[in-house]
């Protein structure tokens, strides 16, 4: 072999390396999600914002945490769908991380029509993903083949065959299994009443699925109303869907003790959190500094009534 | 001719001598699978090879013999490529093609039950066009029409959106087939409706106070001196467990006739009945009779599943630009319990071909969409189960001479359109359809496009891309108006 043809192929075996680096499945790595997050409570950027909270959500944490950052409505969750590849991506990730399967795969659909290649791999493996969870095996099929011809991607769509046409496989698989039941009993139509209403009934179908219920009630929290997320309690707390209130919701439900005394009671609020509310309420009717809250729901709702 | 002949001979021995020795099939023995499945079907005589594939990996021979003609393939990454010439040396008008597939199995060819390919007499439009398209949702990025030469494997744009600024373009449609008279519509940047005919592009404006929206969906009058369209306001959902996913649907909608060379629109008031939906408008050959759809107008979009279209018609006189005042009934979506759609009557005027669902108006969405077909000389129904897949069937359109049909079906994956050839015979009897052939035998299972309103032609479509996106950008457009 010359030197010239030796160069020639370490420049090429390189490429490959370079070229199965770049285009190789970007793992969702909620913890570095979260480690990572710079905390800007002047300026938000909604898709970080949505992707930390997705990472919350993930790591089951979005309901105790989600207001120990600064957050921005709801749209911090979903954020506003402007046509964009970027946004879609987003939105498909953080409905399928809800359980809303018709949504993940119809943003799914959607950014990979934006994208200027014929197929987006990230998308075509959403796409598979929801196809395998609603059984519709000869689509998933024919996607699994198109992935399979994405360079670095042949291992992660061939990993996808065992499950077709295996609905005991697709059930048993630790990811694609809860999302299968997450699919709702009846149909209605998606998001035309409201994603929380969508969010109710995949809880009723999956309970165990509690990433649902706290997307669900952060959502109410974020958007400040206050009775939905108590016609949310009063449906889902006790039961399997919600067995105890996680911190935020624990300190909201602080809130309803103003019309309902015992409230807190109830729905097992700690005697310690609702103390907390009781100082952060004087903190403020004495003037005094709440920051020391400033991580609970109470600054939240109370920064939101300032503005 | 006959030097063709005698070299497809030799090159057929000369394959035939290749294949290594063959172990007959017993009576019973099993079928290849091959995809597309052309066993049994009927095709016509000048249609491009039917290439075929035995899956990757499976290596294997075809032998196909017709009137002491024999022609045998070897495979290549488990399929049968069929050179154009011997395809049509083979191909006989009015004859059986047998196949027999050999598979290699453990070192040896194991042969498989052959099968016929049944070639007609009737031959068949030359073109077919159609709308590549995401079968999508509410975004779109590359969009175009074009046309495909069903004698070859040549498929080239009639115009694509990378020329006129990635807008959404639709409803192509033509003229009895006649490739010199078509419009279609283009929407969002660059909007309007463009009608090519007599050598020359129009740009149309086609919103007027008096109907619901621009002109949606056409069917040209044979004349040519007018379109028939409907309006409508158009909405869709998405399903959360249904497995049609989408439902699109409108609000409300209306008939409307356009007069080409008076750039007016009128109606009747049948024909625009408030309390109810007319659509999917089309004429009979002899452009007498106005075909459309009409369904009382439920609550939208709760309502959805109370949507169900009946079949209309009501004259129409060409010559006074005028509409009769009686209603007939074709089909009765409340006899029936279900809805049809995209009534087609054939050019010989014998046959009304129709998409039945159970509800709704976009059958292309509903995986019980069935082709049906009414004999206009006795009403006879026709099922069309030698036609229909386990998934969409629908938009249909007819071949010239009446023989042929081509339509979209969803059922190779369940979500992208393929087109589907069947021959209807003269008495309606429909034989096994097959699959538009492709030279890749991979095209359909990669392509992640669907096929979408495939309509036969009798020659190309030859205006100047660069002139129609010319116009598209600055022509402002002649403002329609409602008479």
């Amino acid at each position: 072999m010359t030197k010239h043809s030796l160069t020639c192929l370490i420049l090429s075996i390189l490429s490959l390396m370079t070229a199965c680096k770049c285009e190789a499945p970007s793992s969702f790595d909620p913890e570095k999600i979260i480690e990572s997050y710079l905390d800007d409570d002047h300026q938000v950027d909604y898709l970080k914002l949505s992707r930390l909270n997705m990472a919350l959500a993930e790591t089951g944490q979005l309901a105790d945490k989600a207001f120990t950052y600064t957050q921005a409505g709801s749209d911090g969750i979903l954020v506003p769908w402007n046509m964009t590849k970027e946004t879609g991506k987003l939105l498909s990730d953080t409905y399928w991380s809800m359980g809303h399967i018709a949504f993940a795969q119809r943003m799914a659909m959607e950014t990979n029509v934006l994208d200027e290649q014929d197929a987006n791999p990230e998308m075509v493996n959403r796409l598979i993903e929801t196809n395998l969870v609603y059984g519709a095996y000869p689509v998933a099929e024919k996607y699994i083949g198109i992935l399979e011809n994405i360079h670095g991607w042949k291992n992660v769509a061939q990993g996808y065959r065992p499950f077709l046409n295996n609905d005991e496989a697709v059930e048993a698989d630790p990811v694609l299994g809860p999302k299968r039941s997450c699919i709702p009993k009846t149909d209605f139509i998606s998001m035309v009443r409201g994603v929380d209403e969508d969010l109710k009934d995949i809880i009723r179908a999956n309970p165990s699925y509690h990433k649902a219920v706290e997307y669900l009630g952060v959502m109410y929290l974020l958007d400040c109303d206050m009775d939905k997320f108590k016609d949310m309690l009063d449906e889902f707390y006790g039961t399997e869907a919600l067995p105890e209130l996680p911190v935020s919701f624990a300190e909201a439900a602080c809130m309803f003790s103003e019309i309902d005394k015992g409230y807190w009671k109830k729905v097992g609020v700690s005697s310690e959190v609702f103390k907390k509310y009781n100082d952060f309420k004087s903190r403020i009717e004495n003037k005094l500094s709440p920051d020391k809250y400033k991580n609970t729901f109470w600054y939240y709702i109370m920064r939101v009534n300032n503005q | 001719m006959r030097k063709v002949a005698s070299l497809f001979s030799i090159m057929a021995l000369i394959a035939a001598s290749c294949v290594p020795k063959v172990e007959y099939p017993a009576p019973d023995a099993a079928e290849a699978a091959i995809f597309p499945d052309y066993k049994a079907v009927t095709v016509p005589p000048n249609i491009a090879p039917l290439n075929f594939s035995l899956g990757e990996g499976t290596k294997g021979v075809a032998i196909l013999e017709n009137a002491g003609k024999k022609l045998v393939l070897k495979s290549r990454k488990g399929g049968f490529s069929i050179p154009e010439n011997s395809w049509r040396e083979i191909a006989m008008p009015g004859s059986e093609i047998s196949v027999t597939v050999e598979i290699k199995e453990g070192g040896k060819y194991v042969s498989r039950s052959p099968f016929s390919i049944f070639v007609s007499e009737d031959r068949i439009d030359p073109y077919v066009a159609y709308r590549l398209i995401d079968p999508g949702y509410e975004t779109w990025n590359k969009i175009g029409l074009y046309q495909r030469c069903l004698e070859n494997f040549s498929e080239t744009p009639i115009i694509t959106n990378d020329k006129t600024d990635r807008n959404c373009m639709n409803c192509h449609s033509f003229k009895g087939r006649d490739p010199g008279t078509m419009m279609f519509h283009m929407r969002a940047t660059n909007g309007g409706t463009y009608v090519w005919k007599d050598g020359s592009i129009e740009k149309l404006n086609t919103k007027t106070p008096q109907t619901i929206s621009a002109l949606v969906y056409p069917y040209w009058h044979p004349s040519g001196k007018y379109i028939a369209f409907s309006v409508n306001d158009i909405a869709q959902f998405f399903h959360s467990t249904n497995p049609n996913r989408i439902e699109v649907y409108d609000y409300k909608s209306d008939v409307v006739v356009y007069d080409v060379d008076n750039h007016r629109v009128s109606s009747s008031p049948m024909l625009m009945d408030t309390t109810r939906m007319e659509t999917f408008p089309s004429f009979s050959p002899d452009g007498k009779t106005l075909y459309y759809c009409s369904t009382k107008r439920p609550d939208m979009p709760q309502g959805y599943k109370d949507v169900k279209y009946s079949i209309c018609s009501m004259p129409f006189n060409p010559e006074t630009f005028s509409f009769g005042d009686k209603v007939d009934t074709v089909y009765n979506a409340i006899r029936t319990g279900k809805d049809a759609t995209f009534p087609r009557v054939s050019p010989d005027g014998r046959f009304l071909l129709f998409a039945e669902t159970a509800y709704g108006c976009f059958a292309i969405w509903h995986k019980d969409s069935e082709l049906r077909m009414i004999d206009l000389k006795d009403g006879t129904f026709h099922t069309l189960d030698e036609v229909n897949g386990p998934d969409a069937d629908s938009y249909h359109s007819w071949s010239g001479n009446s023989r042929w049909i081509v339509w979209a079906s969803r059922r190779i994956d369940g979500l992208y359109s393929r087109l589907f050839i069947a021959h209807i015979d003269k008495d309606g009897k429909a034989s096994k359809p097959f699959l538009m052939p492709q030279k890749d035998l991979e095209h359909d299972r990669m392509l992640m496009k669907s096929y979408n309103v495939p309509e036969f032609i009798s020659g190309p479509v030859l205006f100047d891309q660069d002139e129609m996106a010319d116009m598209a950008k600055n022509n402002p457009g002649t403002d329609v108006t409602f008479k």
